[in-house]
């Protein structure tokens, strides 16, 4: 069976379009990709500036209940990027799909799903978004394996 | 089909197998560098969480935050790797297949699968998505921690 990813229309219909309609195609996606990016970026650069905060707050007894709703606030920003973080992983597999499709000579994998159904394409073998966010919140989850609890 | 034309069809099938070949290597030193950056910030968060400080172990989690992009990058990226071997691997069938035609040999088509090279069996017996980074951060934490009882 070809996995969704493979089978959505318009990267079927990608390979047939014209060199501009395909770039045009790929700066949109990259467009997204680039705003996505760099949202990421900007919650990672925040929650280490709200880090070096609670770890100020927490040196000093008096700004003890300052340091609580710090890290508190720190948690729940953490929790909220789970999904830009889902969709940032969607469309760079897009992009780079996109990308791989550009190259003359590129063909879907149909055939050899048809010869051997046993090869693997890791994320691009997902069967909905959903898989894909289940992937990516795994046992191998850094957070998890640094003993972490996001409450 | 003429000779002349199983030339040509071998002649673009060549072009193809190097232009994907190329493409799959650059990939993989791409891989080369987010196992690199991860291991990095794995060692910068685990030491982190060895002081056992608040604020330290909120900058943990800052760097963990980092190290899920970084995890998910990295995923992406074995997932097109994967997906730039699966064209490679169809050039080269269609090489082997181009040069048997030419040399009289028959093929039963529903055993064609059968003739994976060995250097692509890796695709059938290895999942895309397992990193050599399971268990890496229990592992550096066990080394912090002998580290701290030494002193």
């Amino acid at each position: 069976m070809i996995p969704w990813f493979f089978s959505q229309s318009h990267l079927r219909a990608f390979p047939g379009l014209s060199t501009r309609k395909q770039n045009k195609e790929k700066e949109q996606i990259f467009g997204t990709f680039n705003a996505q990016r760099q949202i990421m970026d900007e919650r990672i650069s925040l929650a280490k500036g709200s880090a070096k905060k609670v770890s100020r707050f927490s040196k000093k007894a008096k700004l003890k209940d300052k340091a609580t709703e710090a890290m508190r606030n720190f948690t729940s920003d953490i929790i909220a990027t789970q999904p830009i973080l889902n969709s940032y992983v969607k469309t760079s597999l897009e992009l780079q799909m996109l990308e791989v499709m550009s190259l003359e000579g590129f063909e879907f994998p149909d055939m050899l799903m048809d010869m051997r159904e046993d090869i693997d394409f890791g994320l691009f073998s997902v069967n909905s978004i959903d898989d894909l966010g289940g992937i990516l919140e795994n046992e191998d989850d850094p957070f998890t394996e640094l003993g972490i609890e996001l409450g | 089909m003429s000779k002349r034309k199983l030339n040509s069809l071998e002649y673009d099938h060549r072009q193809h197998l190097q232009r994907f070949t190329q493409a799959k290597d650059s990939k993989g030193e791409g891989i080369l560098g987010l196992d690199n950056r991860y291991q990095k910030l794995a060692g910068r968060a685990v030491k982190e969480l060895a002081k056992g400080e608040r604020g330290a172990e909120a900058m943990a989690m800052a760097i963990a935050m980092e190290m899920r992009r970084v995890r998910a990058d990295l995923l992406i990226a074995r997932s097109v790797r994967a997906l730039l071997r699966s064209n490679q691997l169809y050039h080269k069938l269609m090489v082997i297949l181009i040069q048997d035609t030419k040399a009289g040999v028959d093929y039963n088509p529903d055993r064609i699968g059968d003739i994976i090279p060995a250097e692509f069996s890796d695709m059938i017996d290895h999942s895309v998505l397992s990193t050599n980074l399971t268990g890496l951060l229990g592992d550096l934490r066990s080394e912090v921690e002998s580290l701290g009882d030494d002193k």
